[in-house]
């Protein structure tokens, strides 16, 4: 097929890649019923090394959806539930005296683990918030001088409630911009409401969850991402729309290089899922939303403010 | 109705929830659109009614409440009402509807109305070119030096408009967005305006027949007097003229510049003599008389009067408008009318006296003998005591130098015999007065005369190499036929001899002329109104005095000599399309963007698929427009899916192979839409 096609990728990967990007979405999608797209792109945020935040109202499955990855990942799993009188201790771990030898022994805490959720994190203070945020950006915990490196892969699954709720500490933006990824899951469709409400309960379901793939498995992935193919074309239009955000008079705050860099690290990852030997303008499409969506700030009073603006944008810039 | 209601009821929607609704206008577009009246209707206003700024003013207010405040707009029958209310208000003040003056208020007053519709992209765009006529019609009206700013403001204000109001309200460009644009734009006009400027074909005379409003009022001389006519003239300090001399300017003394020639005089008013009433035949440049006197060659940059003369230095020797010609009178007529700014050539003697052997016209002998008896008997008395012709004329002007007579610009009316109560009752006037006493005089002892109007002397601008001459240099004099030669007499000189040897102002020290510009008065205002006139001159030779002539001087410099009509077309559209093509192969180079033979080739695939449903949306992935369409037309699913994947693979997986590009554009030019009946 590639055969005239200078192609970086070699076509069984990329067979593998797209059949292993169905396989999760196909044993998650038992957990988590109609939200394909959502999986995907958790999966595709995993994949690209970033950090995902799960922005929605209570009890519409954001926990269920990161043990689930966890479990097809074969990845170990912890969550930190984080309440407002929560220390970064509670996340990163301590030291502790021993006075068996009189030395101080490092006891890990919750957050060394491949897989961590963090669960409600605009609850706790801005404190506590800052030393999770901390450890997803260096990949390590610093602590009396010592450095403890975090496991590899390491992927934070954060969830928030919407921020206008009582009690909480909203995340500020140049915090948001450590996230990947923004996602909301939303109501699930009448149809399938009905039947989660006959069916059992999902979270024994998990239970039978197989992994499909290990962290090496992973990593060849992630590799693989890495080589897909960019054109000039996809580039010039990154490149579009990350003007616009930055021109337009919608936004106080356009997207940052680091926001762009992202854009194409999940829009190959997304690429590699589908089994496109090269990135194509509808894998940046549709990762545009959650990777830009929490780094766009709408100019009060303008229609982005109202309307989504990263479909906005979308529709605004057009496709080389 | 039911409709349009529910329509009107979705925008009040959109509007009370804070958001402008897509096709609505925002503040930004509004407040360039508001700006761009404010500068194109400002050049108009001097001359406008006040009534008209009044609803401009109101009209903008509304608007702005209307977008600030939530004030309601004016209703169909409000605007129908204000719209045919306002055009019956021009008819009736301007007595017509068109026209320079008529046509700029309708036009200001219904783009002040359009404003308080204005809620769509299409009615933005109408508003700003409505305004681009307004600036076009205050370009009509005045094209000085001074007038520049305010148009070039109106271009940068008209250009940033158009650009913000074709915008979708939500794509608005931030003030300095948009200014950067604007003037890469006008970066990019300027050659070409520049080479239109150059090389499009120059008609003689005005290129469009400028409305009447324009010659109102502007005459500056006139081909009849009866004293009294001057005096307006004396008081403008608006420039007649301004010339610049080849080597040293004669004497201040010297400078007569010659106008209109009255030869006809019933007691009471000078007239020209029509052209059928002569017996002479044109004359012709005679040689410098006496043979030794210096020849002055100088350049004329004439304002527009609207007049036939072109007021040479006396006694123009020749001058290089070809369709000029010399009056039996020895007036230098050009073809038609002044009507726009021109400059010419001519080379003069400044002596006094010219030979002309021909006998004098008959009317320049006659003495109305029902008026001025007493002027006429004291001219026999002084003729008698004199002896010779020459004699008398010196005694008149002794008797003007000696008598108490005094020069003034006021000077008291006079009755029915204007040269008898001049010369012994009121005995004060000016250069009309007593170029036309001293003829009369003249006459009655039988010697040929005639009036010679024109200017007087000038003002040497300190500052560049030219002199201004002013309406203010407005002059009469007396020309008499003595011996064979027209001998000049300037019996004012002998009153004021000021008046000729430094100007109005020194003549004139104790009635201090508020109207004549101080200049003088305070040495940097001189300078700098010095400097300014200085630039206008510039302005005026070099630009609006652009004609034919120098046009076809600029091509032959090229190469051209005496280019036709067509050549001149070629030429000025070879340019423009060279100028063109250079600004499209520098934005194509630029953008690095050859239309490469892929692209070129899903282009025409989307443009032909466009015809089946609808174009491809700019931010539409192909595989989404694809889905579109096989929706639409299920039996496009296979040839359309192979087609957008080939496409896909080519352009984003990887370089594409030459062969496979050629193979994808052979598959597209083979792809058959579904048969017409299968379309919708």
């Amino acid at each position: 097929m590639a055969r005239n096609v200078t192609a970086l990728a070699n076509t069984d990967q990329l067979q593998q890649a797209r059949q292993l990007g169905e396989q999760v979405n196909r044993e998650v999608g038992q957990v988590i019923l109609g939200k394909q797209t959502e999986i995907e792109l958790a999966f595709t945020c995993l994949l690209a090394g970033g950090h995902l935040l799960i922005e929605d109202v209570p009890g519409v499955g954001k926990t269920l959806l990161a043990r689930a990855l966890a479990a097809v990942l074969g990845l170990s799993f912890r969550r930190i539930q984080f309440t407002s009188d929560m220390l970064p201790a509670d996340i990163i771990g301590m030291s502790v005296y021993e006075q068996d030898n009189a030395r101080f022994r490092f006891h890990p805490g919750p957050v060394f683990a491949h897989i961590v959720l963090a669960d409600e994190i605009n609850r706790s203070t801005p404190k506590a918030q800052s030393a999770l945020l901390e450890a997803m950006e260096e990949n390590q915990v610093t602590l009396d001088g010592e450095t403890h490196p975090l496991p590899v892969p390491f992927f934070v699954i954060a969830t928030q409630n919407p921020l206008h709720q009582a009690g909480t500490y909203p995340l500020p933006e140049s915090q948001l911009d450590r996230f990947l990824m923004r996602l909301g899951l939303g109501y699930p469709a009448e149809v399938l409401e009905r039947k989660l409400l006959r069916g059992e309960d999902r979270r024994l379901l998990l239970t039978d969850l197989q992994p499909v793939i290990d962290s090496a498995g992973l990593r060849t992935l992630q590799a693989a991402a890495r080589e897909l193919f960019l054109s000039d074309a996809l580039l010039d239009y990154v490149q579009a729309l990350v003007r616009y955000t930055r021109q337009s008079t919608l936004f106080e705050l356009g997207l940052s290089p680091r926001g762009a860099q992202d854009l194409v690290m999940a829009a190959r990852c997304l690429a590699l899922l589908h089994g496109h030997p090269g990135v194509h303008p509808e894998d940046v499409k549709a990762v545009f939303a959650a990777v830009a969506g929490h780094r766009l700030q709408a100019r009060p009073g303008s229609a982005a403010a109202v309307r989504d603006p990263a479909r906005l944008v979308l529709e605004s810039v057009p496709i080389p | 109705m039911r409709a349009e209601r529910h329509g009107r009821q979705r925008m009040r929607g959109w509007r009370a929830q804070g958001i402008p609704a897509p096709e609505q206008t925002s503040v930004a577009q509004l407040v360039w659109l508001l700006l761009l009246i404010t500068v194109v209707s400002a050049p108009h206003l001097r001359t406008l009614p006040f009534w008209i700024s009044a609803i401009i003013f109101v009209a903008a207010i509304w608007r702005m409440g209307a977008a600030f405040k939530r004030w309601p707009m004016p209703g169909t029958i409000l605007r129908g009402t204000l719209t045919l209310g306002s055009a019956l208000a021009v008819g009736f003040v301007y007595r017509q509807i068109s026209g320079l003056e008529a046509g700029s208020a309708l036009l200001l007053i219904m783009l002040a109305l359009k404003l308080l519709e204005t809620h769509s992209a299409r009615d933005r765009s109408l508003v700003v070119l409505i305004a681009w006529f307004v600036l076009f019609a205050a370009f009509l009206r005045e094209q000085s030096l001074g007038s520049v700013p305010l148009l070039a403001a109106g271009v940068v204000a008209g250009t940033v408009a158009l650009l913000q109001a074709a915008r979708n309200n939500s794509q608005v460009m931030t003030p300095l967005a948009a200014l950067l644009l604007t003037a890469r734009l006008l970066m990019h006009a300027v050659p070409l305006a520049l080479a239109l400027f150059l090389l499009f074909p120059r008609l003689p005379g005005p290129l469009w027949a400028l409305p009447s409003g324009a010659q109102n009022g502007r005459t500056g001389l006139s081909s009849q007097m009866s004293p009294g006519d001057i005096t307006s003239l004396a008081q403008s300090s608006e420039a007649a003229f301004r010339v610049r001399f080849d080597g040293t300017p004669p004497d201040r003394s010297q400078l007569y510049w010659r106008g209109p020639v009255l030869e006809s005089f019933d007691g009471r008013r000078w007239r020209a003599l029509p052209d059928g009433a002569r017996r002479q035949k044109s004359g012709r440049p005679l040689p410098p008389n006496p043979a030794d006197a210096p020849v002055y060659s100088y350049e004329i940059m004439l304002e527009p009067h609207h007049q036939r003369w072109l007021l040479p230095l006396e006694t123009p020797l020749s001058w290089d408008i070809a369709a000029a010609s010399l009056s039996p009178a020895r007036e230098l007529l050009s073809a038609r009318p002044v009507a726009t700014r021109s400059a010419w050539r001519g080379r003069s003697v400044a002596t006094p006296r010219f030979r002309d052997a021909r006998a004098p016209e008959q009317a320049t002998r006659e003495v109305s003998a029902a008026r001025n008896p007493r002027s006429a008997a004291l001219a026999a008395e002084m003729r008698a005591a004199a002896g010779s012709d020459r004699a008398y004329l010196r005694s008149v002007l002794s008797m003007f130098r000696q008598q108490a007579y005094y020069y003034t610009l006021e000077p008291p009316p006079l009755g029915d015999h204007p040269v008898d109560d001049f010369l012994f009752r009121t005995r004060s006037g000016f250069c009309e007065h007593y170029a036309s006493a001293f003829a009369l005089l003249a006459r009655a002892a039988g010697i040929p005369a005639r009036v010679v109007t024109g200017y007087q002397g000038g003002e040497p601008n300190p500052l560049a190499d030219y002199w201004i001459v002013r309406q203010s240099d407005a002059h009469a004099w007396t020309e008499v036929w003595v011996d064979g030669y027209w001998q000049r007499y300037d019996p004012t000189a002998a009153v004021a001899p000021q008046r000729v040897d430094a100007g109005m102002a020194a003549a004139l020290p104790g009635s201090v002329n508020t109207e004549l510009p101080l200049l003088g008065s305070s040495p940097w205002f001189g300078r700098v109104a010095f400097g300014w006139d200085a630039l206008n001159a510039q302005w005026d030779r070099w630009v609006l005095a652009f004609g034919p002539d120098q046009q076809s001087a600029l091509l032959g410099r090229l190469g051209f000599t005496s280019p036709s009509l067509r050549d001149l077309a070629l030429v000025c559209a070879a340019t423009v399309g060279i100028i063109l093509l250079l600004f499209t192969w520098l934005t194509l180079r630029n953008h690095g963007a050859k239309p490469d033979p892929l692209e070129q080739s899903w282009q025409y695939l989307c443009k032909r698929l466009a015809r089946l449903s609808r174009p491809r949306k700019p931010g539409e992935a192909p595989t989404e427009y694809a889905a579109v369409l096989i929706a639409a037309q299920p039996e496009l699913a296979a040839p359309l899916g192979s087609l957008t994947a080939l496409y896909l693979r080519l352009r984003y997986e990887g370089i594409p192979d030459r062969a496979e590009v050629l193979r994808f554009r052979r598959l597209v030019r083979q792809f058959r839409l579904p048969p017409a009946g299968a379309r919708g």
